[in-house]
């Protein structure tokens, strides 16, 4: 089972507009909501392949509902803790030349004993086995501990974690030892440069830093590089692969596709189906693979969702036809000197 | 505790012109149930749901739900539209229709079932056993073994 965890979670509503300008009344062609939230988007790519998972969610007001209601009619079961302060909604005002425009509530204040009421759901739904995905910015009130004092509490209950953050709180997840690390994070290449407090200028450049979190005591970084791919850096060594799909339309959301992907076939065998996933080009895979294997397995699996998601507009999250469309190359050596050009993602 | 779904509130096969006469039709079944108490003042909440944003899933699917506290008892009412209804969704009219009744304040059961189906409802061979079966008594079976408990 994976359960994902998004702290600050809301709703992104798009709206579609001929041309917005400042200090007028601007009429909106179109519109529409969608889930908002890291956690939240792994959890909806999981669904959309059939995976059972859960997305823990503090939420409130009226958009808190709206928000369970549309996570639940995508297959993801929803924990929800309710909180006082309302969920926030997010706005991006679209326009037809590509010009995007985001307008972000700040969210709910947490109280210290929301925190708390937090915390206990996110242990209670730690069971063995279980994968714990941490995902995205903390809210106001929460401390930027938070996510690095969850980890030693999770293993204890026997559950993996991952934590996908950045800034404050990510740089106090990795200050952390043995226990209190996690077993893995997905750092995009500008936050591996933070996390390593130097440029990244090549490929090679990439795998010594991610090697140098795996001495610190994290077990496996898989690094999201935009355009260029991703590198996974576990047990088995370094691995770069690379995806490409047709027509790229919305890179948001896709770091987080590619995290799920990693985790449907990572997290085996705890992930369960509810069903034949006929469309999906990566199973049937053995169960007996060498841990190689397996690693370029799950690199596939993470580069596939990723593409598929850049496929997709807005933050929608790929269905097993939209990954079986993405061509994923697996390189057969890292080359260390490859420049880097991609966007961070 | 009283089933989910039972044969009575299965509809197979019904021509309708619109969503709210597919989802009044449903609500009947629930009513002559027992399950619903007060039938305009039901579909008034599912109205009012169905307004706020269409319930309608990709696949041919359409999802009219509502907490009510018109409603007794959790159920989950079944109709099959051959032609199809409008529900909403980006890719065109629902042939498979769940109206989803949950009693007011009966916390997020409804949620519960909600993405349970929609979990079963993303395979296309779950949809296609819907779709072919003979008669009420199969779906309810479908239904109790793929989606509950």
């Amino acid at each position: 089972m994976i359960v994902t965890l998004t702290p600050n979670p809301g709703l992104d509503r798009t709206l579609q507009l001929d041309k917005l300008v400042r200090g007028s009344v601007n009429r909106a062609a179109g519109g529409r909501v969608d889930p908002g939230g890291k956690g939240i988007n792994v959890s909806r790519a999981l669904a959309s392949h059939g995976i059972k998972t859960t997305a823990v969610v503090p939420l409130g007001g009226p958009d808190g509902s709206v928000l369970s209601e549309l996570l639940a009619a995508t297959g993801v079961t929803v924990r929800p803790v309710r909180v006082a302060g309302g969920t926030r909604t997010n706005v991006t005002v679209a326009e037809p030349d590509g010009t995007t425009t985001k307008l972000n509530e700040p969210g709910p204040e947490l109280s210290a004993a929301e925190i708390a009421e937090l915390v206990a759901t996110v242990l209670d739904a730690a069971t063995p086995g279980t994968w714990v995905v941490g995902c995205g910015s903390l809210p106001l009130g929460v401390p930027v501990t938070f996510y690095a004092d969850l980890i030693a509490p999770l293993h204890a209950r026997g559950a993996k974690v991952v934590i996908d953050s950045s800034g404050a709180a990510m740089r106090a997840v990795l200050a952390g030892t043995g226990d209190a690390l996690p077993d893995l994070i997905k750092p995009n290449l500008e936050e591996l440069m933070e996390a390593v407090g130097r440029r990244l200028p090549t490929l090679g450049a990439v795998v010594e830093a991610a090697q140098e979190l795996r001495t610190r005591g994290v077990a496996t970084v898989l690094t999201s590089l935009g355009a260029d791919g991703a590198v996974l850096v576990g047990a088995a060594g370094a691995v770069y692969g690379e995806a490409r799909v047709d027509q790229p339309l919305s890179t948001v959301g896709a770091g987080d596709a590619l995290l799920a992907g990693y985790l449907s076939r990572a997290a085996e065998p705890d992930v369960t189906r509810t069903g034949p996933t006929a469309a999906d080009p990566t199973t049937p895979h053995p169960t007996n693979s060498s841990p190689a294997d397996r690693a370029r397995e799950c690199l596939t699996a993470a580069l596939a969702w990723g593409a598929a998601a850049t496929s997709l507009p807005g933050s929608r999250m790929p269905a097993p036809d939209d990954v079986a469309a993405v061509a994923v190359t697996i390189h057969d050596h890292v080359d260390a000197g490859r420049l880097l050009e991609g966007d961070p993602r | 505790m009283s089933e989910l779904i039972t044969d009575d509130l299965v509809l197979l096969d019904v021509e309708v012109s619109d969503r709210s006469e597919v989802t009044r039709l449903l609500a009947q079944r629930l009513q002559a149930a027992g399950r619903v108490t007060d039938l305009e003042g039901f579909l008034g909440d599912v109205r009012a749901r169905e307004e706020q944003m269409p319930t309608g899933l990709p696949g041919g699917i359409g999802i009219p739900h509502a907490r009510s506290k018109f409603v007794t008892t959790p159920t989950l009412g079944f109709a099959r539209v051959p032609k199809g209804v409008d529900f909403g969704a980006e890719d065109g009219p629902a042939n498979l229709i769940f109206l989803i009744a949950a009693p007011d304040g009966a916390g997020s059961e409804h949620l519960t079932i909600l993405a349970k189906l929609a979990r079963k409802l993303i395979h296309q061979s779950f949809r296609d056993s819907l779709l072919a079966a003979a008669g009420p008594a199969d779906v309810t079976a479908i239904i109790t073994k793929e989606v509950l408990p």
